[in-house]
């Protein structure tokens, strides 16, 4: 018993030895020896990991999923004083760490004005405040779609409790407000038998709004000037990131690397006027009105659809010599009327001279302008126009204009609806 | 040995093992980089495309033509040149037949008829596209003349979006 009492008071004292001389050892490199490390985190297009490849989207696709920058704004300088000054910072994050398109949720903040760095005080707030509470003055929103926002309270708060999943290299991170600065002030006290200054320490625990500033003020003092473009911003000072870690299903915090710098894209549109209504807005509202509009309206612009206007004339037509008739057959080539029928919210109006330069225009050719609807068709001249076969086939024709002096001669199936027939 | 000694020891062990925890990881780290960003294909684009959800037509207070204009600044792009290349210009699904592409522009006028739940047209609107590319920058202006048409092509663009790009026919 008295063997192992020794034994065991031994293998303490051995330990305790061990114990200070790797606090010494430790103190010696913290302190001395200790090399730099940086990590640096890039915070690029936020696009969900199983998203199809660019190449495979087409074009509409590509607007809707290709960008997705961590940070979007939109400043309305109202420079022209024609509308208000407007100003917007949006998040754009995932919900959980699978980075899928379903997780896909974005938060944001407007405010109505110029808010300018120099507007903002340091006031030191308790950091029960500063977590919890959201600057005010703003209007926030929030959206899964990125389609149709909210604002009111069942949205996600931006104050320094959020953190949102963002993707970096394909991989989770977790970001999230977390900066302070620190100033010191001192005041002159008598202490004993001497004045000395008095240091005190205050903290300003950055909130959303000093973020909003900053960013602003990158976009105002951005080289290229008005137009919609893209800056890298420095977010160390504000945000930190943590890795999500597959294996113990964490978020790791970083408290060895020295300095860790963090930086994302900052995609923006900078405008000379002033915002008039809420589709400028990238919410689709201002202050929380999706009607909002800085004129009272009283134009009614509802319609029920609408028709885009083509108005083809002789310089749109292929000619073909006829020694017969004694002139040119128009048509239109394969390709036109092709592109014609697949838009079927064209209107496709025919104006037809019959002396078109030095030639004279006798008539429609065989299958001229078969196959695509013609709202109306206007032959001016004088003297016989021929329409030839399935000239107008399936045209869906429905005015058919002439000059007095012209007479049609129409080929048996040249074209087989009803139209009205007006003379000039 | 006394007590306090078997405490000292204790603490002595405990301040070393964490110690020794904070050690092994001041050793171990690296420096990393994480992500990657590249913003540089951000500043041109090849050739000239433009989508939004919206357009929004400014009357300007000095202006007596009652022009309505809509003004975007944009990338500019590399590779157009109207002499040498033949283009079409397309809005949303449709082709612009009366377009003229010059050397460094693109000038279009497009007509959209808007009609009622009864089929009668309530607006005719005609709409003039104009498309500069400078050395540093494409300027896109849409105009239109008069309110009315102003507020139903907002209107349009509202609830059909504007995409508006310049094809190269090869």
């Amino acid at each position: 018993m008295k063997v192992l009492k020794i034994i065991g008071n031994c293998s303490l004292v051995f330990l305790a030895i061990i114990g200070v001389l790797v606090s010494i050892a430790f103190g010696y490199y913290h302190f001395f020896v200790h090399d730099i490390t940086v990590g640096t985190n890039y915070v690029d297009n936020q696009i969900g990991i199983d998203v199809v490849e660019a190449d495979k989207l087409n074009e509409e696709q590509k607007d809707q999923y290709e960008e997705r920058y961590f940070m979007e704004a939109n400043f309305y300088s109202n420079s022209k004083n024609n509308g208000i000054a407007l100003q917007e910072l949006k998040f754009n994050y995932f919900t959980d760490y699978r980075l899928t398109s379903d997780g896909y949720r974005s938060t944001g903040m407007q405010f109505l004005g110029d808010l300018k760095q120099e507007d903002l005080t340091l006031v030191e707030t308790t950091e029960e405040h500063a977590n919890r509470d959201e600057p005010g003055g703003f209007s926030y929103y929030d959206t899964t779609n990125g389609i149709s926002w909210d604002g009111n309270k069942l949205r996600t708060q931006l104050n320094r409790e959020s953190a949102f999943t963002i993707k970096i290299d394909n991989r989770a991170f977790q970001i999230q407000l977390t900066g302070t600065y620190e100033w010191t002030t001192y005041k002159r006290q008598w202490y004993t038998l001497w004045i000395w200054n008095k240091p005190t320490v205050h903290v300003w625990m950055y909130t959303y709004l000093d973020v909003f500033a900053d960013c602003m003020q990158a976009i105002r003092s951005n080289s290229a000037g008005f137009g919609d473009y893209y800056v890298t911003v420095d977010l160390s000072e504000y945000f930190t990131i943590r890795e999500y870690d597959i294996e113990s299903g964490k978020y790791k915090t970083d408290d060895v690397t020295d300095i860790i710098k963090n930086y994302a894209v900052l995609k923006f549109h900078y405008d000379e006027n002033g915002a008039r209504n809420s589709t400028q807005s990238i919410f689709k509202c201002i202050d929380c009105n999706p009607s909002y509009d800085v004129e009272d309206k009283n134009i009614d612009t509802s319609y029920w659809q609408e028709r885009m206007v083509y108005n083809l004339t002789n310089k749109d037509f292929d000619l073909r010599y006829s020694e017969v008739y004694g002139g040119y057959f128009i048509s239109l080539s394969m390709d036109t009327k092709s592109l014609f029928a697949d838009m079927p919210r064209s209107k496709v109006n025919v104006d037809i001279s019959m002396q078109y330069g030095d030639k004279k225009i006798v008539g429609i050719d065989y299958n001229g302008f078969e196959n695509f609807e013609i709202d109306t068709l206007t032959v001016e001249g004088s003297g016989k126009f021929y329409m030839l076969e399935k000239s107008l086939f399936n045209s869906k024709l429905q005015t058919l204009k002439r000059s007095k002096s012209i007479s049609f001669e129409i080929d048996s199936g040249a074209i087989d609806t009803s139209y009205t027939e007006v003379i000039l | 040995m006394k007590w306090y000694t078997y405490l000292i020891c204790f603490v002595l062990i405990i301040v070393g093992t964490f110690c020794g925890i904070q050690l092994f990881k001041e050793v171990k780290a690296e420096s990393y980089i994480n992500g990657s960003i590249d913003i540089s294909n951000k500043f041109s684009q090849e050739s000239f495309n433009y989508s939004s959800t919206s357009v929004t037509f400014y009357h300007d207070l000095y202006d007596e033509t009652d022009t309505y204009t809509f003004d975007k600044e944009l990338l500019k792009v590399e590779d157009y040149n109207g002499q040498k290349k033949t283009y079409q210009l397309w809005l949303n699904d449709f082709i612009l037949l009366d377009t003229e592409f010059n050397a460094g522009s693109v000038y279009s006028s497009v007509k959209i008829d808007f009609y009622d739940e009864y089929g009668a047209i309530v607006c005719n609107s005609v709409m003039e596209i104009s498309i500069k590319f400078l050395s540093n920058k494409s300027q896109l202006t849409l105009s239109t003349k008069g309110e009315e048409s102003a507020s139903f092509l907002e209107q349009y663009f509202s609830d059909n979006g504007i995409r508006l790009k310049v094809v190269e026919i090869l």
